[in-house]
């Protein structure tokens, strides 16, 4: 046994045990240096308490608020906001000749909304008052920004450049952002309407009104009958139009997706009663793979609208996902009336102007531009003998985002 | 006691027996309890202690059933890193792997590297190393099938390889993954319940853990407690300390220590004096109660680092610590392993599935130390005809009831088979998945239908379970473990040094991380080949450095790779992703940001 | 100081009087609702902002959690490798106190045969629970 690496073995040893104590142990790290915690914490205690008046929007009497609030808690020289080259409200020294309603008078300020960026001005000469009595000594001036553009700036002045420490310029600049921000929701609240109009418009893309209109009347048609199913039936119906109405992105988890088509089952349930009987077949190792939304509901529904409805007796459709190593495959059967040959084609080839979005097609277009031409729908139907649509989607692919539960 | 020969009718019902249950129990699964219309039971993902049985049953393979007690039996206390090494992997996981690449959405590690790269050819690169790994970690199951069939029948190894070899793969080929979160879940129960009934059921009848250590401990060497007869193969050496009283039942040639050779009478008593003596032609002999056994190492040797395993080598220690550091960092980076953390929800999930495999592998290791304590106490007539290995076939056979070796036996042989089909099951999927997802479906034929997908899978598993029989013929001659090392080394050296910085260093590019990943790999295999070319059967003695280094080359091919990837990407400033900020948040930023949560609940 | 992005302003149209911005059209407020729609379905599309201009909060943080969770998985490995390197050593160093007897066994033996097992266990316990103490720090200040 050799000795000296003995003892050097003896010695790694030691040394990388304490290291790693002491990277555990020392500086329980903070998540920020004092500064910027400071700046934190300041910045969102003003967001907080400017909020209420932000959402009603920019006008001089917000403004003011805004201003004294500001200026209570940082305790600067003076506080300002300039709203399209006036000033809307102004505390602090140098308020003899900054009034509200005058327009801004700092050299910096025109730059400002000039130019969208924020400035730091350390010294008289750079803020560029025109009144040569002014006892501003330094500032910072950051702009605020609503849907790309300037509309107005804000401005805390100290005094001195010593004052100008990066903690307070990382603070005005936060606050600047912050209060974009609550002035775009302002502008949102005040719009509802149009929102509305626009949000119906989006959703109607989603959702065939055929399903709508059917769910509403089966729904109508319980309350007298069944008025405890009539109502669950209704929060269902709720919460899934409410999925809809998200707008979730491109993808979402298989898991997420099956969600969505079972709520569609249980309204589409309510209506066939007995006649239609859904069964899962579900993998649960593939339940976390990332599918594009709406791929799996239209199969649901194109299999009930076109084998189900239209057969006498009972249906069942099958849901299956099956893992397939390095890829899922998914399937949706139903042992209803079938296509011939001719109609399956159609299906899958017809003109997409012409439906609704929801078709077969429109999947099938779908899946082979995210994944490839082979990924497309695979559909399997005779007249008499049910319909069989399956699709393999790989369980990674670059470029498709990685689902969030 | 059981008649070493001839076939063992109850352990060959269990052995394939479990092999019938095991793919019982995946389609049961898809059958009965997915197909319902409670759409809960069917949405529900895996949880964590069930993924982390699974991943449990999957990795635990012949090496850690039956190859870490034979090879304590046979080294003692130097060959205790591999079960260590094997589970502080898991630790290792968890602390650089799991939870960012669960985030990151890989399903296997060739996806990692195209994902974060954007490179397909990266990915083609990422394969070659997942090929040579799978097939290097079949070896050793394919190894113990073959060892194991030959205790249970008689038949020569080879056909132990073929028929074991087959049945899997078949049952990969036609049935695929139906259920497997089950299914190998339930090859962890077989195996720990098989592990843990012949520690306890052994010591019930023999006496305490601590009892056995002690005795065989000692400075003295093991002796035969009562006269024994043996079988020997033809060249075998016996190596004494002190001399042994035997009795030749077959007329022998020996060669004694000091060159001289005899031929006994038979039945008449000789004397085999210390040293090496060699047995020209093979034979029976008896050995008399008391007498020494041959070739067992000495008490206080064994029960102590740098005893039989290293003594050979120049340098134990470095093997000692390459040894180390190739099982830690190489689970990682095994194919089969990773693939597993896809089925969880989350990166938290990740890490919750981590910390119970920890648990479940942690209490598995309890017992193979144990069961090759009891080996060396029980029977230690392994040692005189190099079989220690068998160990864990034949302990049964030292305890006193015959129900109870019946049943021992029996029970080992189920997880005997549950080793060897679960690891190799997951391998060859994960070998077969590459070649026809990356090489089949994304390079060679891009437009291949799922039907042909489907059949370049089986194709593959089948060719897959050929290259892995043909090997496992040939590997005879090594110890289980080794071969399991060395899959670990390559493993360690190829992909770990690309999991870690790729996870968490922004500046690695995609020629770092290409040159580290094939320096690495390359390096490690070509140290690792010309062992196993140039090696005689156990270690060797040879006291150079570059043996000691070849032989376990974890500890330089490491940190090779990770210079390279480093300078390399150093060099390539320029290259690092455009987007690399968006990836780093893709795999760092925890799940359930407040922002959403918040908007769903209003 | 920041660098936002570089849009010239045109404070022409803004009225002081008129409390707050009219936006043009239905179809724009369609568009900028599709964008927002995306901003707030997509959890990470928040940050991705943040990210992008480099010097926010989000960014930062971001790369503070990473750092964090790092060091602490180099600390962890670091003590567990320091230990473990140390066992083969520690019988030539310590023999007395690997003759200790527990169970009747050894700690010699007992330790890389047995205890080190739980310790590992314990070990990947301690990780765990720290990385999500940073993640849930995270996620608060980011909220």
């Amino acid at each position: 046994m050799e000795t000296l690496p003995l003892i050097l073995a003896e010695l790694m040893a030691v040394v990388a045990v304490a290291g790693g104590v002491a990277l555990l142990l020392a500086r329980r790290s903070r998540t920020v240096s004092e500064g910027r915690e400071q700046a934190m914490l300041e910045t969102l205690y003003l967001a907080n308490h400017t909020l209420p008046y932000l959402r009603h929007g920019l006008n001089p009497h917000t403004a003011e608020r805004t201003v004294k609030l500001i200026y209570d808690y940082l305790r600067p020289s003076a506080v300002a906001l300039v709203g399209n080259g006036v000033i809307l409200a102004f505390v602090g020294a140098g308020s003899d000749h900054h009034w509200p309603g005058t327009p801004a008078l700092t050299q910096v300020t025109r730059e400002v909304l000039r130019t969208g960026r924020p400035i730091v001005a350390p010294n008289p000469s750079t803020i560029g008052c025109n009144n040569p009595n002014c006892p501003l000594q330094s500032a910072v001036v950051v702009p605020l920004r609503v849907r790309g553009r300037t509309v107005g700036c804000l401005k805390i002045y100290y005094d001195g450049d010593q004052a100008l420490t990066p903690t307070r310029i990382r603070i005005a600049d936060s606050l600047g952002r912050l209060m974009s921000i609550q002035m775009e929701l302002a502008e949102l609240d005040r719009q509802t309407e149009r929102l509305a109009r626009a949000e119906l418009a989006a959703l109607q893309a989603q959702i065939s009104p055929h399903f709508i209109y059917n769910t509403l009347n089966t729904i109508a048609a319980f309350i007298r009958t069944n008025p405890e199913q009539a109502h669950e039936l209704l929060v269902e119906f709720a919460d899934f139009t409410r999925r809809a109405f998200k707008r979730r992105g491109e993808f979402a988890s298989l898991a997420d997706e099956l969600e969505y088509v079972h709520q569609y089952l249980t309204l589409e349930k309510a209506r066939y009663g007995d006649r239609l009987e859904v069964i899962y077949r579900i993998d649960p190792e593939v339940l976390p793979v990332s599918v594009p939304v709406l791929v799996l509901q239209p199969l649901v529904e194109n299999a009930i609208r076109h084998g189900i409805s239209k057969k006498v007796g009972p249906g069942r459709v099958v849901v299956t996902a099956e893992d397939r190593g390095n890829e899922v495959l998914i399937t949706v059967s139903d042992n209803g009336v079938g296509m011939t040959p001719e109609q399956v084609k159609q299906v899958l080839n017809s003109d997409p102007r012409q439906r609704s979005g929801l078709g077969l097609a429109n999947v099938s277009e779908r899946l082979k531009s995210i994944y490839g031409p082979e990924r497309g729908l695979e559909v399997q139907s005779a007249p008499g003998q049910g319909t069989q649509v399956r699709f393999s989607i790989p369980k990674f692919h670059a470029g498709v985002a990685v689902a969030r539960r | 006691m059981l008649a070493p020969g001839g076939i063992h009718w109850l352990s060959l019902l269990t052995f394939f027996g479990v092999a019938v249950a095991a793919v019982g129990v995946g389609l049961y699964t898809t059958r009965v309890v997915r197909t319902t219309s409670d759409y809960f039971v069917a949405s529900r993902m895996v949880s964590p202690l069930l993924n982390a049985s699974a991943i449990a049953g999957e990795y635990l393979s012949a090496a850690s059933f039956m190859g870490v007690a034979a090879m304590v039996m046979a080294f003692g206390y130097d060959v205790l890193w591999y079960p260590v090494g094997y589970a502080a992997g898991y630790l290792f996981l968890l602390l650089f792997v799991a939870a960012p690449l669960r985030r990151f959405g890989a399903y296997t590690i060739p996806d990692f590297a195209e994902g974060r790269f954007d490179s397909p050819a990266f990915r083609r690169v990422a394969v070659i190393f997942v090929l040579v790994v799978g097939i290097f970690y079949m070896l050793p199951q394919m190894k113990g099938a073959g060892l194991t069939f030959n205790v249970l029948t008689g038949a020569p190894y080879w056909v132990g390889v073929v028929v074991v070899g087959s049945v899997i793969t078949l049952n990969v080929a036609l049935g695929g993954m139906k259920g497997i979160t089950y299914v190998q879940t339930f090859q962890f129960w077989v195996k720990i319940f098989a592990l843990t009934l012949l520690g306890l059921g052994v010591m019930a009848v023999t006496g305490w853990y601590g009892d056995h250590f002690e005795r065989v401990s000692s400075s003295e060497s093991p002796r035969f407690a009562e006269a024994r007869v043996l079988a020997h193969q033809p060249g075998t050496v016996l190596k004494l300390a002190e001399p042994a009283r035997v009795r030749a039942l077959d007329p022998v040639v020996v060669e004694l220590p000091g060159g001289e050779v005899r031929r006994p009478v038979p039945g008449e008593a000789f004397s085999l004096p210390a040293g090496s003596t060699r047995l020209v032609t093979g034979g029976r002999l008896e050995y008399q109660a008391g007498s020494p056994v041959p070739n067992a190492p000495e008490g206080d040797s064994w029960a102590r680092p740098f005893g039989p395993f290293t003594s050979g080598l120049g340098y134990p220690l470095i093997f000692t610590y390459s040894l180390m550091i190739a099982t830690v960092l190489g689970t990682a980076g095994l194919p089969h392993i990773l693939v597993r953390f896809y089925t969880n929800k989350d990166g938290e999930a990740a890490r919750q599935t981590t910390i119970i495999v920890i648990g479940l592998i942690g209490l598995f290791y309890l017992f193979p130390p144990l069961i090759g304590t009891l080996g060396r106490s029980l029977t230690p007539e392994l040692y005189a005809t190099g079989e220690t290995e068998r160990l864990l076939l034949v302990l049964p056979s030292a305890v006193g009831p015959e129900w109870l070796s019946h049943l021992l036996e029996a029970v080992v042989a189920a997880g005997a088979f549950s080793a060897f089909m679960s690891t190799t099951s997951g391998l060859m999927v994960a070998v077969a998945g590459a070649l026809a997802h990356d090489v089949y479906a994304r390079t060679l034929r891009p437009r291949a239908s799922s039907r042909a997908r489907r059949l370049a899978f089986q194709v593959s598993a089948i060719l897959a379970g050929l290259i892995a029989i043909a090997a496992g013929i040939q590997v005879e001659r090594f110890a289980i473990n080794m071969l399991v090392g060395w899959a670990f080394a390559i493993s360690a050296a190829s992909f770990f040094p690309l999991l870690t910085l790729g996870i968490w260093w922004k500046g690695l590019t995609l020629p770092g991380a290409m040159a580290g990943t094939v320096v690495g790999g390359i390096s490690a295999s070509v140290a690792i080949l010309a062992t196993m070319w140039l090696a005689p059967v156990d270690l060797g003695a040879s006291e150079s450095l570059l043996w000691t280094l070849l032989a376990q080359p974890a500890i330089w091919a490491i940190p090779i790779a990770f210079g390279t990837m480093i300078g390399v990407s150093r060099l390539t400033r320029d290259r690092v992703p455009l987007d690399i900020n968006l990836k780093m948040l893709r795999m760092h930023v925890p799940e359930q940001l407040g922002l959403r949560t918040e908007y769903i609940r209003e | 100081m920041a660098e936002i992005d570089n849009r010239s302003a045109d404070p022409g149209d803004w009225n002081p009087a008129e409390p707050g911005v009219e936006l043009a059209d239905a179809r724009e407020i369609e568009v900028y609702l599709a964008e927002l729609g995306r901003f707030w379905a997509e959890e990470e599309q928040a940050l991705i902002q943040e990210v992008a201009e480099q010097t926010t909060y989000g960014a930062i943080l971001l790369e503070e959690l990473i750092r964090r969770q790092l060091r602490l998985g180099l600390g962890v490995a670091a003590v567990f490798l320091g230990i473990l390197f140390s066992l083969p050593i520690s019988y030539v160093a310590m023999p007395e106190l690997m003759g200790l007897r527990l169970f009747g066994l050894p700690l010699g033996w007992l330790i890389p045969a047995a205890l080190i097992y739980p310790f590992v266990w314990v070990l990947a316990r301690f990780y765990a629970g720290r990385a999500r103490r940073y993640e849930e720090e995270f996620r608060e200040l980011l909220r």
